[in-house]
């Protein structure tokens, strides 16, 4: 019961987010802040730094001063930072006007500050394969390209072209060059999307437009406005695109401020590969523990893409750090609680650019703190990150002794169990994929397995199963020819059962099932039926839905092992039956029906037998079938919730003396009051615990 | 925690939750506004200090007061100051900066005034804003000296500070090798009264830093550094190019007081466990121990470059709390304010003054060996003699999870299978270790309170007796960890959540999924507990949390307990706890526990990640080591598995795991378990035994030594050194380096055998 007390207190955070107090996390780990990801069931779960602090870098700059002795400066408003190929590291050191060159060891290679057409408010920098350094210089509006030691080349102003209008406004903010020197530049608010030019410096083309946001709001806006009203209203744009990035094998990478696809990677067409994924999605931070009112709007700033194909973003108003692999699958994500005024190593509070170098470490530049803050993989990121590579390749069972180490390392990782699964189910282990796909909470994965396992079995027992149903079918036809000859009753008739009220009522249960209207007719006005039967019949179907839930298939049913708990399900059930039975009675009795309430609470119970006599049937068979046949459980499903929902029709006729339409009338009437009922219970829970903790709060004043 | 499985969730449920929650937004739309104004954060108001200008008091004008072999203690009534030379080196100690090097334009007014004061003060005006500090000193007061009074080893004064009425007595003492300066509760006042028509505005005293230049140097030389105990111990060098003016390092010692917790954001750093700070410069150093009142202290450091030109380290004596106190019972409503009731109680501070011997550089080392001294004469501690390396062994019993339709016993190590992990670690060569029992108590880890008796499914009482006996006949020792009487999350123990419960300073109770116990009641109930605990045959309890690391107020009438008598309460479960069982071990354990335990479990192994920070040290391994032994995190759950090692080979540190007999994914089982990533033992017990190997290799001889030496030989790469000349030299680089003749591996560690 060693918990740590930080680790305790964090637990208290994780839990409930609505808690008043504010406990830090302090010393729960080697690092100031918590990584975490989530399992398939989208559960946001703990694990250990994927990255851990390496230091600090480029705190300040020592320049000559004028009298050759060296003056310490710091970065100002710092925007971007670029690592170039031999992981030398460029700074666009905004407010300075200066580009800051740095070696790997943080150490100043030089400073650009282009005397002969002084930059202004450079916002971002990128350097060729050649080495040709481009600026985004924002307050010249213009892009600088440079030659390695930093004498100029060129300028690439404003876009001369018809498809470019007046009104379009030219502030570089970033830039990358392919392969090919093609150039695109990111200006500041435009929505126009990325300026493609061409290696000769011409304009080419917009890349990569984001399509316009349209909420609901707005198609109703459209719908109803006058063309004056809508004139005013502020012109529907797509968002502008915020910084960019290009990686080995010529993907391009647009950050944006969308809600969803903040991150576009894209081809060479501009075709975006990622689609519809929403990043950084239900993410907590600490943030938010500060801002309990009005949490703050996550503000991605730039994406930053490693070897792998891995990227990592970062949120600055959430200081989130994310990490997403080449398919946009989350693989981590860290955050801790930064302080104002406290400045820790490994910590953020403004970051605007990241970047990986060719060690896989990530920088990321801090525009609060004016630095560099470097992370490094830990032995378990470093785990994930090439067990992630190998499954891209293929390589399944290569990735299986890694996945191995990730799962040794941390067995709450499920992306783990789902790489394994993978692999075994390669390999045709389907009992271990199967096991694993469970673990991992893969539903279809665990289907798959089990329909291998299925085929297995059908392909070894082929004949002894054909063989048994051949003489099943023999006995069967030559039981029918003696039955017809010797004419016997199976069951024998037992005339002392048909005195017992019971048995007879359990009778008349199925002879409602045959006879609808008649047989609820009857429990009415022949009292053929009785609150006894009725809660039988009750609890019947409890056990049969607890035993449902229970016995269904992990394909069917796919729950995790920490909430297996049945309670909800009995409460939700309960409530809603019950609720029904009172409302139907209500209405029923002020709309001329005739039931009693006796009657409607066994009516209302008897309508539920079809679901006692197919979930077993059914919890069975979904042990037996896959996703492939889930056209036929869930028809069977189905047909069971509609034969419920005829019977409930039905006893309604019969029990109230309806016709049809006085009878949807009235169901309609009875869902309308539950949904009442339970509006004014809620109301009641909520205002009667003001009222009995005011009570309580005087009490306790009283009494001290 | 049940997923609402039925995928046809009634839409009333819904609706009724929807219009529920609007409704209860209409109810607290009109508090909004209000509480807006509550949450402005605290802050701190300078006093303004026109009249009186800064400067340092004249040296020449100070008498003697005492002295003895060593020191010699002159003071000047006048200003309020002393100082101490050394009658061997000459080197002077004075209780405000060293004048030379003082560059007037780079300290402002304010500032100038602070740096010539005896004492620096925070109050508040209750009658203006009850959450706005007053930031002052006693010269910016106007104070003046009223009373001088020698003694028979130091002198009395009592600081009077008449516009605001405040008189602060205090006393100096010179010991044998330090001075201790005192403010005594005895006189304290922080009241005038006011004739009627002159409004009183409340004044009342808040916090004091006594002497807080005491020994502070500029960073012209840079030839010193600040220690603040952080973690195992960090520095501030002085440096004359720092960037950032607000590098502040503040730090209640034995951490923060959940009696104030609410809405108050808690500190992140590593709480203070030992209560010491210190100074180096040039050839003269300074510890500090705050040796009375310590647990209402703080300990504050500030580089030179941050508010004035000088490094400077000096504890905080805090008379008045800051707390939110909610006006409803949902806590959401409410203001910030200070305590009205002063917590008043002796706050001493000893100042052990240390000068260079034999030439050798007083370094950090030199002071650590002086707080392992103090330990000795001040705690009675006693050097270990033959004492071996054991592994420390945790095993993790079992939880408690969610089942179907009850909750049910999830058993993860039961005590046959813990015999069993411990004969599998015996095979393999891990000869000598400690056991401590997790999460043994009777419903598992995450479930408080009715701790006694073991669970059937554990094995019983019976099943622990067997394993203690079985552990006995292998010459191993076990411990229960005792720990979770802290928190109670059900009715067991006769607990009342209303009536036992830990209360804050609003009366409310702290409680989340648990409910923090009340220490008085807690005593009781672990009190009882201890015959039931001696009857399994076993050697300790492993404490922690609100017994020996966590120290709280407790404002429940049943149970009233200042945090000073809490602390009594929780040395008071160390004693008997020793006394009954035999011995006892503490995690994150704090400096009053140290004289009882044999071990020390979790210790943090690195510092907060202040930016300020320029090394981290291991200043409370060098004064720990020999006296007692101690681990960091379990080696399974490390960060950085290989650099955890690592740094345990440099501290001395003894391995430490936490394993289960179960599968790690049965864990999965319990949502209370995250935090264990990894535990299945047979993942682990290679890496155990190779740890332990390494370890005995490496430390195995040097249990019971001192550390005598410690440095930076070169970047990255960190010498240790036992008194019996026993030598590690550990190298964290990623490549390999060449130290005198030995070469040391890439992330890697050589061991030199003494005698060089």
């Amino acid at each position: 019961m060693h918990k740590h007390l930080g680790k305790w207190k964090f637990s208290l955070w994780l839990v409930c987010l609505i808690s008043l107090t504010l406990f830090p996390m302090e010393a729960i780990a080697d690092v100031p802040y918590r990584t975490f990801t989530k399992n398939s069931y989208g559960r946001t779960i703990l694990t250990q730094p994927a990255y851990s602090p390496a230091g600090v870098l480029a705190q300040e700059i020592p320049i000559a001063g004028d009298k050759g002795e060296v003056e310490y400066t710091t970065l100002q408003r710092p925007q971007d930072l670029f690592i170039a190929p031999g992981d030398d590291m460029y700074i666009a050191d905004t407010d300075n006007n200066r580009i800051v060159h740095l070696n790997e060891q943080g150490e100043l290679v030089k400073i650009i500050t282009v005397p002969e057409s002084p930059l202004k408010q450079p916002q971002g920098v990128f350097v060729a394969e050649n080495g040709d350094i481009y600026i985004a210089d924002t307050g010249n509006k213009r892009v600088v390209q440079l030659n390695i030691h930093g004498e100029w080349i060129r300028e690439i102003g404003r876009p001369e072209s018809r498809y470019v209008n007046e009104a379009f406004v030219y502030e570089p903010t970033n830039m990358v060059v392919d392969k090919r020197g093609f150039i695109y530049v990111v200006s500041k608010g435009s929505y126009n999307g990325v300026v493609q030019f061409n290696p000769e410096g011409k304009f080419d083309k917009f890349f990569g437009t984001n399509k316009t946001e349209v909420t609901p709001m707005d198609i109703i806006r459209r719908q109803f406005y006058t063309k004056e009203q809508l004139s005013r209203q502020v012109r529907l744009l797509p968002v502008s695109i915020r910084n960019i990035d290009i990686d080995e094998r010529g993907f391009i990478y647009t950050v944006s401020g969308s809600k969803t696809e903040q991150i576009k990677k894209m081809n060479i067409r501009g075709e975006n590969v990622w689609k519809d994924i929403e990043f950084n999605k239900n993410m907590r931070s600490f943030s938010d523990l500060e801002n309990k009112d009005d949490k703050l709007a996550a503000e991605i700033t730039d994406a930053s893409v490693d070897s792998n194909g891995n990227v990592a973003i970062i949120d600055k108003s959430r200081n989130i750090i994310s990490q997403y692999d080449a398919n946009g699958t989350l693989l981590f994500y860290w955050n801790g609680r930064s302080v104002v005024g406290k400045s820790l190593v490994g910590l953020t509070t403004a970051p605007v650019a990241v970047e990986t170098n060719s060690k896989g470490r990530l920088y990321i530049l801090d525009e609060a703190l004016s630095l560099i803050q470097v992370y490094e993989p830990t032995e378990f990121g470093a785990a994930v990150h090439e067990a992630y590579r190998l499954m891209q390749e293929g390589k399944y069972s290569e990735a299986e002794k890694h996945w191995d180490n990730v799962l040794k390392l941390n067995a709450h990782f499920s992306p783990a169990y789902e790489g394994l699964a993978q692999a075994a189910f390669f390999r045709g282990e389907y009992e271990r994929s199967r096991d694993l796909f469970k673990l991992a909470g893969d539903g279809e994965g665990y289907s798959d397995s089990f329909w291998q396992i299925r085929l297995q079995w059908f392909q070894a027992n082929f004949s002894t199963l054909a063989n048994s149903v051949i003489i099943a079918v023999i006995l069967l036809w030559f039981f029918a020819l003696l039955k017809k000859k010797f004419k016997f009753r199976v069951i024998p008739t037992m005339s002392g059962l048909k005195r017992q009220t019971w048995y007879q009522q359990a009778k008349h249960v199925f002879y409602t099932l045959k006879h609808p209207l008649d047989g609820f007719g009857d429990l009415r006005f022949l009292s053929k039926g009785g609150y006894t039967s009725a809660i039988i019949i009750l609890l019947l179907t409890i056990g049969t839905i607890l035993v449902k839930s229970y016995y269904t298939s992990f394909t069917f049913n796919p729950v995790p092992v920490y909430a297996k708990g049945s309670t909800s399900t009995l409460t939700i059930f309960l409530a809603t039956w019950l609720s029904w039975v009172v409302c139907n009675y209500l209405i029923g009795s002020i709309r001329q029906g005739e039931a009693r309430f006796k009657d409607v609470f066994v009516g209302s119970s008897y309508s539920l037998v079809p679901v006692v006599l197919l979930g077993l049937p059914l919890a069975a068979l979904s042990n037996i079938f896959t996703l492939s046949e889930m056209s036929i459980y869930g028809s069977i499903g189905t047909g069971m919730m509609l034969w419920c929902g005829l019977l409930f029709f039905w006893n309604i006729q019969a029990l109230q003396n309806y016709g049809v339409g006085e009878a949807v009338v009235n169901i309609l009437l009875t869902v309308l009051t539950m949904i009442i009922l339970w509006v004014v219970i809620f109301i009641l829970i909520g205002l009667s615990s003001e009222f009995f903790s005011f009570v309580y709060t005087i009490y306790q004043e009283v009494s001290m | 925690m049940r997923l609402f499985r039925s995928g046809k969730l009634p839409i009333i449920a819904v609706i009724g939750i929807l219009s529920a929650s609007m409704l209860s937004s209409f109810i607290y739309a009109n508090s909004d506004s209000t509480d807006r104004s509550a949450k402005v954060k605290s802050s701190i108001r300078i006093a303004s200090a026109s009249k009186p200008s800064g400067s340092l008091p004249d040296e020449t004008r100070f008498q003697p007061i005492a002295e003895n072999m060593r020191l010699l203690l002159k003071a000047d009534p006048t200003s309020g100051h002393f100082t101490v030379t050394s009658k061997q080196t000459g080197e002077i100690w004075r209780s405000f900066p060293n004048s030379t090097n003082w560059q007037d334009k780079l300290n402002t007014d304010a500032w100038k005034v602070h740096l010539g004061s005896p004492f620096m003060f925070r109050y508040l005006e209750f009658n203006t804003r009850k959450d706005l500090l007053i930031e002052s000193n006693f010269n910016a007061q106007g104070g003046a000296v009223t009373q001088f009074e020698t003694t028979d080893s130091g002198f009395k004064i009592r600081y009077e500070m008449p516009d605001i009425g405040f008189i602060i007595p205090v006393e100096v003492k010179l010991g044998e090798d330090f001075v201790e300066t005192k403010i005594l509760a005895d006189g304290l006042v922080d009241e005038k009264v006011y004739p009627k028509d002159q409004k009183d505005p409340k004044a009342r005293l808040a916090s004091i830093r006594l002497f807080p230049f005491l020994g502070a140097q500029t960073s012209d030389n840079e030839d010193g550094f600040l220690f603040i105990p952080d973690g195992p111990g960090a520095l501030l060098d002085f440096k004359k190019h720092r960037t950032g003016t607000q590098n502040l390092y503040s730090e209640r010692i034995y951490g923060d007081d959940w009696a104030y917790s609410n809405r108050n954001t808690m500190s992140d750093r590593n709480p203070v466990s030992l209560p010491v700070f210190g100074m180096k410069s040039n050839k003269q150093a300074v510890l500090g121990v705050v040796a009375e009142g310590e647990e209402y202290a703080n300990i504050v450091a500030a580089p030179s470059g941050s508010f004035s030109q000088y490094n400077w380290v000096t504890p905080e004596y805090q008379y008045r709390f800051k707390f939110f106190q909610p006006t409803d019972t949902k806590k959401l409503n409410g203001y910030l304010t200070y305590s009205t009731e002063i917590t008043k109680s002796d706050r001493a501070t000893r100042y052990y003054f240390i000068d260079e011997q034999n030439n050798r550089e007083i370094d950090y080392v030199t002071l650590a060996e002086r707080y392992r001294a103090h330990l000795m004469q001040e705690y009675g501690m006693k050097p270990l003699t033959n004492a071996k390396l054991k592994l420390q062994l945790h095993l993790l019993g079992g939880d408690t999870e969610d089942g179907f339709l009850w909750d049910s016993y999830l058993p993860l190590t039961t005590t046959e299978e813990a015999a069993k992990i411990v004969q599998d670690l015996l095979a393999v060569g891990v000869k000598d270790m400690k056991i401590s029992y997790l999460g043994w108590q009777n419903d598992g880890y995450s479930e408080y309170g009715g701790a006694f008796p073991v669970p059937k499914k554990l094995g019983g009482s019976d099943g622990m007796k067997k394993f203690t006996e079985y552990a006995h006949s292998k010459g191993l020792s076990v411990y229960l960890d005792a720990s979770s009487y802290t928190f109670n999350s059900g009715s067991k123990d006769g607990f009342r959540k209303s009536r036992d419960g830990l209360r804050d300073l609003g009366s409310s109770i702290i409680e989340t999924r648990d409910t923090v116990v009340s220490p008085r009641f807690m005593e009781n109930v672990f009190t009882d507990d201890l015959e039931e605990a001696k009857s399994l045959g076993i050697d300790g309890y492993l404490l922690g949390q609100g017994i020996g690391s966590v120290l709280n107020t407790d404002y429940n009438e049943d149970y009233l307990s200042t945090r000073e008598q809490s602390k009594q309460i929780q040395a008071r479960l160390f004693e008997q706890t020793k006394e009954m069982l035999g011995d006892v071990q503490v995690a994150k354990g704090n400096e009053y526990t140290l004289q009882y335990t044999s071990h020390l479990d979790n210790l943090p192994s690195t510092y907060s990640y202040d930016l300020f920070v320029d090394r981290v040290v291991p200043f409370a391994q060098i004064a720990l080591h020999g006296l007692t032994t101690y681990s960091f995190n379990y080696a399974n759950l490390s960060d950085d598995y290989r650099m955890a090692f690592l740094k345990g080979i440099e501290y001395g540190a003894v391995p430490s795991f936490v394993v289960t007999y179960a599968r790690s994914e049965e864990l999965l089982k319990s949502l209370n378990l995250q935090q264990y990533y990894s535990t299945n033992y047979r993942d682990w017990i290679q890496e155990m035994e190779s740890q332990y190997k390494k370890y005995e290799e490496a430390l195995g001889d040097v249990q019971d030594k001192f550390i005598t030496g410690h440095r930076e030989l070169m970047s990255g790469v960190y010498e240790t050194t036992y008194s019996n000349g026993k030598q590690i030299i550990v190298n964290y680089n990623n490549k390999k380096v060449t130290v005198g003749s030995h070469v040391v591996e890439a992330k890697n560690y050589i061991v030199n055998q003494g005698g060089a």
